[in-house]
């Protein structure tokens, strides 16, 4: 009898889908950002399982599409604009196909703060990226 | 008769009924996808229709990785559902109903990825806990606005005192049940295998993207 336990983790196994062969190392990104989805305060731990994801590969072969990117405006919210400007770059540089978002992240990096009304704005800061227009 | 001789009859049968599809699922036309061969994916917020209002959030913190995995440069989630906000599409539902085009100009994006959460349905109960989810996946051309790709995912999951016989069912209600505590549900088991599903079989998920080495290569499963 004890011959149909391997056979019924054989089957078992043999019907997952195809898992793809992993090609980058996703390290915390779901559950940090799982996380953050629940508690906005928890941007810092998401930036923090970013960059450590970042720092385990260095060749940058294994860093999955927008990383450097999330890390990037994680330290733009906090301000670090020139830090921020160089893992848009490096998103940029890595993945081309981020290109148009990267160039306005980047201007925006390098762009003084727009001023802020001290009360309820009564024309809307210009906005970070041209708004699209709903039908 | 020796049972040993049996062993490879009995594997084989074992594999089939394991793993016939619940009903036959009719092929896609992959011959838009294909033609347009998108090298990236804009994943916007996903759309809710059940009466869970975090459901959305959290269900796009597990987007990104099956589609980058099947090959395709996947915007950042959170970056992009952030510039959305500031452009005052905190709505997902606005942002479903905007232009792709337009959408995929903001980012350069060669197509848009749309969710839908149609059902997120958790029963408690003192036994056992059942979970019904639906959800409806949209890829649409960035280019021309078209739909190139769409599948639809509905299971309930009732997990089981005793063993249904299959093993890999009996393994995912198991995970499911755990993760799904009233006090502190845990989603993201049951998303991830939702996505699986959409994501990866043949005939009806999304073919290898191009940075994935059978891009191109895969007819044969899509």
């Amino acid at each position: 009898m004890k011959a149909w336990i391997p056979l019924l983790l054989v089957a078992g196994i043999a019907c997952v889908p195809p898992a793809p062969r992993g090609l980058y190392d996703w390290g915390g990104y779901d559950t940090s950002l799982y996380a953050l989805m629940k508690d906005p305060n928890k941007q810092e731990a998401f930036g923090e399982a970013l960059r450590k994801e970042i720092e385990r590969n260095p060749d940058g072969r294994r860093v999955p599409p927008g990383v450097y990117a999330e890390y990037g405006y994680i330290l733009f919210v906090a301000g670090r604009k020139d830090d921020a400007a160089r893992y848009f770059a490096l998103e940029k540089t890595r993945w081309p196909e981020s290109a148009r978002i990267m160039d306005r992240m980047l201007a925006n990096c390098a762009a003084p703060p727009p001023a802020q009304p001290a009360s309820a704005p009564a024309a809307p800061a210009a906005p970070t990226v041209p708004a699209p227009e709903v039908r | 008769m020796n049972i040993r001789a049996l062993l490879p009859a009995a594997l084989g049968l074992l594999l089939t009924v394991a793993c016939q599809p619940p009903k036959p699922v009719p092929h896609k036309d992959y011959t838009r996808l294909r033609g347009e061969d998108p090298r990236s994916i804009l994943v916007v917020p996903a759309v809710n229709r059940t009466v869970d209002v975090t459901a959305a959030d959290y269900f796009l913190s597990t987007l990104s990785i099956p589609v980058a995995e099947r090959g395709f440069y996947v915007y950042p989630v959170y970056l992009v559902k952030r510039l959305l906000e500031d452009d005052g599409l905190s709505d997902a539902t606005l942002v479903h109903q905007a232009d792709p085009r337009r959408l995929g100009a903001i980012f350069g994006a060669d197509a848009v990825l749309y969710v839908t959460i149609n059902r997120w349905d958790a029963k408690y109960a003192v036994l056992a806990t059942s979970v019904e989810v639906e959800f409806e996946y949209v890829l649409k051309s960035a280019k021309t606005g078209d739909e190139l790709w769409r599948n639809h995912v509905a299971w309930v999951y009732v997990p089981q005192s005793h063993s249904s016989g299959n093993g890999l069912a009996d393994l995912i209600a198991m995970a499911v049940q755990a993760s799904l505590t009233k006090a502190a549900p845990n989603y993201m088991p049951l998303a991830r295998q939702a996505n699986a599903a959409a994501f990866y079989p043949a005939h009806r998920g999304l073919p290898a993207g191009p940075h994935q080495e059978k891009h191109g290569q895969d007819q044969e499963q899509f």
